[in-house]
C-alpha cells in the first residue's frame, strides 16, 4: 500500500499540497486529473522520495520514505516516469539509459542486456538502442523514458502524463501496456489531462489547488465533477447531457459515444 | 508570406543510422493566410520538417522557398534563418534560457536594435495576450509550471511580430483550459492579421485539428501522405489515417457510429464540435418526432 499521511508540501511560501491524506491500495489503476499546477508531479515525486514532505509522511508498503537509509528500496519499488522525459535522461545511448536504472538497483550483470532489450521491444524503441536519447524525436524520447522504468519491475508504476507527447496509436498501446501490466498486479498510478483515458482506471482522484476535490469511479468523476473542476468535457458527455435537455433520457452510466448511440437504437 | 519547399530531403548530419533521411522529397507551398494543422505518428518528421520551414536546417538536397525566391546559404554553408517566421518548438525549456521572464521577452527584439521603449510596450501586450500578467516579468522561466511555460514561449515569438507561426505541440501537457486559452489566443492573432497571417499547428490531438485548421498535412515515415481539408480527409481517409498510427476527431466517429446503426449519414459543413452536436441533436429529434 502506498500511503500518505496528512501530506503538506511547499515551496518557499507556496503551499503546493495540502494536508493531503490518501491510500493506494496494491492493485488498483488510480488515475490521477486536474489542472495545470495543482500538484499532479508533486504528489508524484513525493510517492518515490524523490522529495519530502514538509509535514506528514509517506509510507511504501510500510516504509516510510524520509528514512534515507530505505530510499533505494523505496525507488525499487515505486517506479516515477518523468514528465518530461529530457529530465530522466542521464546516459548518451538509449540502452544505457535503461541500464542505468538496472545498475541502480543492483541486478544481477547477466540478466540485464535481455532485461533492457525486452523492455525496449515493449515500448517498439530496440531498434533505437544505439542512439543518443537527446537526439530522439518526442514520442520516441518519452517512450524511452517508459522502459527505462519497466525494466526495472517495480511494484507501483507512476506514469506522469507518458501520453501527452504520442500519436493516437503509441498512446493506446501504452494505455493497454498499463491494462496488461495492471492484470500482472502491478498498481498503476496515471496522471493525465485526458477524460477518455481514465475510464480504463479503477478509481480517479481529482486534484484542485492542491487539493484532493474528488476521489471516486470514473462514473462517478464523469458525471457530477467535469466541469466544476476544469476537466476536459468528452463529446460523449456533451452529446449526453443535449439530448437529455431535449427530452431524451440518456442513462447516466452511458459514457462513451458507441454507448449513446447504442442508447438511441435500441430505445427507438 | 508564401513559403515553398521544392523536392526537399533531410538527412541530420550526426545521424547514426547510416545517412537515415528523416524527410523525403517533401514537395509543398504554404500561402499567407492559411492555417495548417500537421499531424503524424511519432519520429515522422514532423519537428524537423518544421525547423526546415524555419531555415533552422537547410534541407540536404532540395530547396527552401520565400516568396518565390530559393533562401541561400550562408557565405558557411549554413541555413539562413527566416526572421519573419516565429517557431515555438516543442520543449519550451528548448527556448527559454534566461533568468527572468522579462529577459527572455525582450532578447528577440531587442537583438534586432528595436528602441527598448517599444520592447517593453509589447513584452507588457504579450504577456497579457497569453494569459499572464506582469507580476510573470521577474519570475524565472524554469520555475514555472508546464504550462506557464509554455505560454512564455510563445510570447516570447509574438514578441518578434512575426507573419507566419509555427507551433510544435504547443498543447501538449496543457490542461483543457489553458488548452483552449492558448488556441483561442493564436486564432485572436490568426484573425488580426486580416488574412495576412499564416499558423503552421502541428498537433497530436485530431479534435484540435477538426476544430480549427483549412487544411491538414499528414506526414507518414518523413513523407507527405496527404493535404487536404479536414473534411475530406477525416471523411474519406480514416482507414488510411489508422494505418498510419493515427486517428479521426470524435465527431467522425460520432457520425459514423450513427451511421453503422441507423443507416443514415448526417451531412455536415464542418466537422467542428458544434457543428455536428447541432445537426446531431436535430437528427434525433426529427427520429424522435417520427415515432
Ligand atoms: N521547482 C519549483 N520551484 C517553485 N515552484 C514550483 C517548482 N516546481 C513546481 N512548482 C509549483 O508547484 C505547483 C504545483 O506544481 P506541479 O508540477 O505539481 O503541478 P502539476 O499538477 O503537475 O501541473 P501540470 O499539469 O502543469 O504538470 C505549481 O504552482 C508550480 O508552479
Ligand atoms: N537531432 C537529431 N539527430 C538525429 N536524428 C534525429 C534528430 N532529431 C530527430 N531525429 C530523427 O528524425 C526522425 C524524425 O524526427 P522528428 O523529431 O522530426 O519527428 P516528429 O514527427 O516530430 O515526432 P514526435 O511526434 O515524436 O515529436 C526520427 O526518426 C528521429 O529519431
Ligand atoms: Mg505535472
Ligand atoms: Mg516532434
Amino acid at each position: 500500500m502506498l500511503s500518505f499521511d496528512n501530506v503538506s508540501f511547499a515551496y518557499g511560501q507556496h503551499l503546493v499540497l495540502k494536508n493531503i491524506s490518501l491510500q493506494i491500495n496494491k492493485g488498483e489503476f488510480l488515475a490521477i486529473v486536474g489542472p495545470n499546477g495543482s500538484g499532479k508531479s508533486n504528489l508524484s515525486k513525493l510517492a518515490n522520495g524523490l522529495i519530502q514532505p514538509h509535514l506528514g509522511k509517506v509510507l511504501v508498503d510500510g516504509v516510510i520514505t524520509q528514512m534515507p537509509k530505505s530510499l533505494r528500496e523505496i525507488r525499487r519499488l515505486v517506479g516515477l516516469i518523468f514528465q518530461n522525459p529530457e529530465d530522466q535522461f542521464i546516459t548518451t545511448t538509449v540502452f544505457d539509459e535503461v541500464i542505468f536504472g538496472l545498475e541502480n538497483i543492483g541486478v544481477d550483470p547477466d540478466k540485464m542486456k535481455s532485461i533492457a532489450e525486452d523492455a525496449l521491444k515493449k515500448v517498439e524503441m530496440l531498434s533505437y538502442k544505439g542512439l543518443e536519447p537527446h537526439k530522439l524525436s518526442g514520442g520516441q524520447k518519452q517512450r524511452v523514458a517508459i522502459a527505462a522504468i519497466l525494466a526495472m519491475k517495480p511494484k507501483y508504476i507512476v506514469f506522469d502524463e507518458s501520453t501527452a507527447m504520442l500519436d493516437p496509436e503509441g498512446r493506446q498501446n501504452i494505455i493497454t501496456l498499463m491494462q496488461q501490466l495492471h492484470t500482472e498486479g502491478i498498481t498503476i498510478i496515471h496522471i493525465t489531462h485526458h477524460m477518455e483515458e481514465v475510464l480504463v482506471a479503477t478509481r480517479v482522484l481529482v486534484l484542485k489547488d492542491g487539493l484532493i476535490v474528488a476521489d471516486g469511479t470514473p462514473a462517478s468523476i464523469f458525471n457530477n465533477n467535469i466541469e466544476s473542476n476544469e476537466l476536459e468535457v468528452p463529446l460523449a458527455l456533451k452529446l449526453k447531457q443535449r439530448l437529455r435537455s431535449t427530452g431524451i433520457k440518456v442513462p447516466e452510466q452511458v459514457m462513451t459515444l458507441e454507448g449513446v448511440v447504442d442508447y438511441l437504437w435500441t430505445s427507438s | 508570406m508564401d513559403i515553398k519547399l521544392e523536392r526537399a530531403s533531410y538527412i541530420y548530419p550526426n545521424s547514426s543510422i547510416n545517412s537515415y533521411e528523416s524527410l523525403r522529397n517533401i514537395n509543398i507551398s504554404i500561402e499567407a493566410g492559411k492555417w495548417i494543422s500537421v499531424i503524424g505518428h511519432t519520429g515522422s518528421g514532423k519537428s524537423t520538417l518544421m525547423k526546415l520551414l524555419k531555415g533552422l536546417i537547410a534541407p540536404t538536397t532540395g530547396h527552401l522557398l520565400i516568396n518565390g525566391r530559393v533562401n541561400e546559404l550562408s557565405k558557411k554553408g549554413k541555413a539562413q534563418i527566416i526572421s519573419d517566421i516565429g517557431l515555438v518548438f516543442q520543449y519550451p525549456e528548448h527556448q527559454l534560457f534566461e533568468t527572468t521572464v522579462l529577459k527572455d521577452l525582450v532578447f528577440g527584439p531587442k537583438n534586432q536594435g528595436i528602441e527598448m521603449k517599444e520592447v517593453n510596450q509589447r513584452a507588457k501586450e504579450m504577456i497579457k495576450l497569453v494569459g499572464l500578467s506582469e507580476e510573470y516579468f521577474q519570475k524565472a522561466p524554469l520555475q514555472l509550471s508546464g504550462g506557464e511555460k509554455r505560454r512564455v514561449a510563445i510570447a516570447t515569438v509574438l514578441m518578434m511580430n512575426p507573419e507566419v507561426l509555427i507551433l510544435d505541440e504547443p498543447t501538449a501537457g496543457l490542461d483543457p483550459l489553458g488548452s483552449k486559452l492558448i488556441l483561442q489566443l493564436i486564432h485572436d492573432w490568426y484573425k488580426a492579421g486580416g488574412g495576412h497571417r499564416t499558423v503552421i499547428f502541428v498537433t497530436h490531438e485530431m479534435n484540435e485539428v477538426a476544430e480549427y485548421s483549412d487544411e491538414v498535412l499528414v506526414m507518414n515515415n518523413g513523407e507527405i501522405a496527404f493535404l487536404d481539408s479536414p473534411l475530406s480527409l477525416f471523411l474519406n481517409h480514416d482507414y488510411e489515417l489508422k494505418e498510419f498510427g493515427l486517428d479521426t476527431p470524435d465527431t467522425v466517429k460520432l457520425l459514423q457510429l450513427i451511421e453503422q446503426r441507423f443507416g443514415d449519414y448526417i451531412k455536415v459543413e464542418s466537422l467542428q464540435e458544434e457543428v455536428v452536436l447541432r445537426e446531431v441533436i436535430a437528427y434525433f429529434k426529427k427520429q424522435g418526432a417520427e415515432v
